[in-house]
């Protein structure tokens, strides 16, 4: 009974209490805010594409595995097209809207920045356990990974953010190899 | 790797770049823009989502079936069960914790239906640390959760309306208050009802359904 009644349709009207966290999971993958903006809708419009049947998986957990998958065939996709112009370094576009102070804006975006430029390993860890919230036993799951291996990571990852944020981001691709 | 592998200064980085993740977490939220954007393409996506209600694909058909067989074994979408509604307290809270009413201690401010949720922090080790808010049976349910310092959580989630089924289980009266128990995989599970709205208690099998009982029987706000 308990295996039949834990598969659930996942409701589409719920899906808006989790778009902080995947917004800013989608930005600590993406590094940039415009990007992870379209990731999440990307996300939303494949969820929401057909219904979804969910099986122990939790709503976030399973929104955070079609962000990643998502992100990592966009990311495929994109390095086989010609790169289009960015914006210059110092362009930063203001949502007025957002309620967060510019200074506080800027220190974020920096972090952000940071575990975007880690290696893949230890920003997915990161991302899954201190940006998107999950348990370690959530984003084991979610990474196939051990929990053991999850926490070295993270361990990691943390790590590196510090000396990403004190060196610049040169400092932190240093430690990749 | 062992905590003697761990170099002090490491620990000490490794503490640093999660205070910053954290702070920079805590400052982020989506922007209204794309909020926007999600709401205009869920619209958008209603009427396909309603013919695959009517069973109008192969998933659908499934699905139909995945209910259907929830509605026989006593689940079902019209009329939610307890222990589906007990599964929320299984998942990740999505919100923080509501705070404490500094006029009621005992009480934090978030209710259901005029049902407040309680806090025990000043009696018992269990501390409000989130919340999330979902819908059963297209009623909507709010479960607020707790840890204790040894790292456990509970689910105290509230269904909105009328009070669901009592399901069977071992039943305990006290006072005016009847309490049902249940186990349900590796969860202990106690419900009551209050306010005419169905309370359910949710915790790992390592919580003792006594000391759930004592959690859920607590008035020590006089609230009855």
């Amino acid at each position: 009974m308990d295996a039949v009644s834990e598969q659930r349709l996942l409701d589409p009207d719920s899906l808006g209490d989790h778009v902080d966290r995947l917004y800013r999971a989608a930005w600590a993958l993406c590094g940039s805010r415009e990007d992870a903006e379209d990731l999440v809708q990307e996300t939303y419009a494949k969820v929401l594409s057909k219904p979804r049947f969910l099986r122990n998986d939790d709503d976030l957990g399973y929104l955070l595995r079609v962000l990643r998958n998502t992100f990592y065939s966009s990311h495929r996709s994109a390095q086989r097209r010609p790169q289009t112009a960015v914006m210059p370094e110092d362009y930063e576009p203001m949502d007025t809207r957002s309620g967060t102070r510019p200074d506080e804006a800027f220190e974020a975006r920096e972090v952000f920045d940071v575990i975007a430029s880690l290696a893949p390993d230890f920003r997915d860890a990161l991302v899954a356990v201190d940006v998107a919230g999950l348990s370690y036993r959530e984003a084991a799951k979610l990474l196939g990974a051990k929990e053991a291996t999850i926490t070295s990571r993270l361990f990691r990852a943390r790590g590196q953010v510090a000396a990403g944020m004190d060196r610049g981001r040169s400092g932190v691709l240093e430690e990749k190899g | 790797m062992g905590d003697r592998d761990i170099h002090p200064a490491d620990e000490a980085q490794a503490e640093r770049g999660l205070a910053l993740v954290q702070a920079a977490v805590a400052q982020t939220r989506a922007p209204l823009a794309l909020r926007e954007r999600l709401e205009a393409d869920r619209e958008r996506s209603r009427p396909a989502r309603r013919r695959w209600a009517l069973g109008g694909s192969l998933v659908g058909a499934i699905g139909a079936l995945a209910l259907a067989l929830v509605v026989a074994t006593g689940g079902g979408t019209a009329a939610p069960s307890v222990a589906e509604a007990a599964v929320f307290a299984k998942l990740a809270p999505t919100v923080s914790a509501p705070a404490v009413d500094p006029t009621h201690p005992g009480l934090l401010k978030r209710s259901v239906g005029g049902v407040t949720y309680p806090s025990w922090q000043d009696q018992f080790p269990w501390k409000a640390s989130g919340a999330r808010m979902d819908k059963v049976g297209g009623r909507s349910a709010v479960t607020v959760f707790y840890d204790n310092p040894a790292g456990d959580r509970i689910g105290y989630t509230i269904v909105d309306g009328k009070a669901l089924g009592e399901p069977s289980g071992r039943t305990l009266d006290q006072g005016a208050e009847h309490y049902v128990v249940l186990r349900r995989g590796d969860r202990t599970i106690v419900t009551w009802r209050r306010g005419g709205h169905t309370c359910i208690l949710s915790g790992p099998a390592k919580v003792p359904a006594d000391r759930l009982l004592a959690l859920a029987s607590w008035s020590g706000t006089g609230v009855a």
